[in-house]
């Protein structure tokens, strides 16, 4: 068990990920952007395949 | 585990790769800043599954290998004063001094402790209060907050036996040092997530426009890797020099400004010399004149002596990206993790190390 400093994070409540760094916490994961990632990767995948069905 | 998990699916990995060849036309070369991201990719042998057009070249983000040999000196001579503790973390214990490691001074004597966080070295402090304690602070953007809250808590508890020795680094400036070298590869950077989850990233938008060089803030898993890369190839493709967050789960533009201000409230900027590279005007913190009795440099009247460097390391070329670290004559022969000549053979995030331990070196294309 580690001791996690959270002064830097006060937006961070029970139940949150927090990236710590150093015994500090510096950030606290934006779940909304972490799915963005995904999506990204996704439609990547769906352009790609739409060019290759339009290609001649 | 959440949010880790996920950003480390081959079958994602996989799509990005095919949608990474499927744009790049031309030879690009894109420099990873952090070591942590070097690590990463040789680890998961990202590497040698990019398409050939694809050169990756090496940073300077590992603070290990940038603290100037004249800093570990100083640690070393410090650690040998009486009474005294000397913390640090646990990778800055090998690297070599001009004479002996920190690891060596402990062997003879010295009362030289790893800690995980530099307020360990603070609660350190108050439970020997006749004994001094130095935190050696090295570190970028991502460790500062933590060491300054050292200092801030050593302040308002009134713990007059503490004390950091700083070696404290800035990204944006090497990055400029490095694009503005004549004979610079870098075609494109991928910055450095938690440099930036600190810092934000609108301090590389006037660099980006400068070199005209595209950055992509990425993270450190094998997705957020490839997507940063994708990203970045991306633009060098379609003829851009954008800043772009890939890292946006960690990442937002401003930063986080609690950080910030804990590190303003204790640090001022300064010149500083980076082991390999030179010095670089503004590329560093020094602790500020407000807590002048937290720096160690000043309670122990430490004068600073430019003790030449005079390994046949080739540190200061692999972190410029102009060599790797199979063009070292001494890689995995005299130079090894066990018996580091340079720096970046010593610290996990050292290319050197990262290469070594992954046995990639010859299966590279050079």
């Amino acid at each position: 068990m580690k001791e996690v400093n959270l002064s830097m994070v006060p937006e961070a409540n029970v139940g949150d990920y927090v990236l710590v760094h150093v015994g500090v916490a510096i950030g606290t994961v934006d779940e909304e952007e972490a799915k963005k990632t995904f999506e990204y990767i996704r439609q990547l995948g769906e352009l790609s395949e739409l060019n290759e069905t339009s290609a001649p | 585990m959440k949010y880790l998990s996920e950003y480390r699916d081959a079958a994602l990995a996989q799509e990005l790769l095919k949608e990474i060849k499927a744009i790049v036309t031309k030879p690009w070369t894109l420099m990873e800043v952090c070591g942590g991201q070097t690590h990463s990719l040789v680890k998961n042998g990202i590497l040698k599954m990019l398409p050939e057009q694809i050169t990756m070249v090496h940073g300077p983000g590992c603070p290990v290998c940038v603290t100037p040999i004249h800093i570990i000196d100083e640690a070393i001579e410090l650690s040998q004063k009486p009474h005294m503790i000397m913390c640090s973390f646990g990778d800055m214990l090998r690297v070599p001094g001009t004479k002996i490691s920190l690891l060596e001074a402990k062997a003879n004597g010295a009362d030289v402790r790893i800690v995980y966080s530099p307020l360990e070295a603070v609660k350190i402090a108050q439970e020997n209060p006749d004994r001094e304690v130095v935190f050696f602070a090295v570190g970028f953007e991502t460790t500062a907050p933590a060491n300054a809250l050292s200092v801030v808590q050593a302040a308002k508890q009134n713990v007059k036996n503490y004390s950091i020795l700083a070696s404290h680094v800035l990204v944006p400036p090497a990055m400029e040092a490095i694009l503005s070298d004549p004979e610079t590869t870098v075609n494109a950077f991928l910055a450095a997530g938690h440099v930036c989850t600190i810092m934000g990233y609108n301090e590389y938008d006037p660099i980006a426009e400068k070199y005209k060089v595209p950055i992509v803030v990425t993270g450190f898993e094998p997705i957020d890797l490839l997507q940063g890369i994708y990203m970045a190839v991306k633009q060098l493709e379609n003829g851009e020099a954008k800043v772009e967050n890939q890292y946006i789960r960690y990442v937002q533009r401003e930063g986080n400004i609690r950080a910030q201000q804990t590190i303003d409230e204790v640090f001022a900027v300064s010149d500083r010399e980076w082991r390999g590279i030179g010095t670089i005007p503004k590329s560093g913190w020094e602790v500020n004149e407000a807590y002048r009795k937290f720096d160690a440099r000043r309670k122990f009247n430490l004068v600073e002596e430019i003790s030449e460097d005079n390994t046949t390391c080739i540190a200061g070329e692999i972190m410029k990206g102009k060599k790797k670290p199979f063009d070292c004559p001494h890689f995995g022969k005299d130079c090894t993790p066990e018996r580091p000549l340079g720096s970046p053979m010593v610290s996990s995030e050292g290319a050197c190390a990262a290469y070594y331990h992954f046995s990639q070196a010859e299966a590279l294309p050079s």
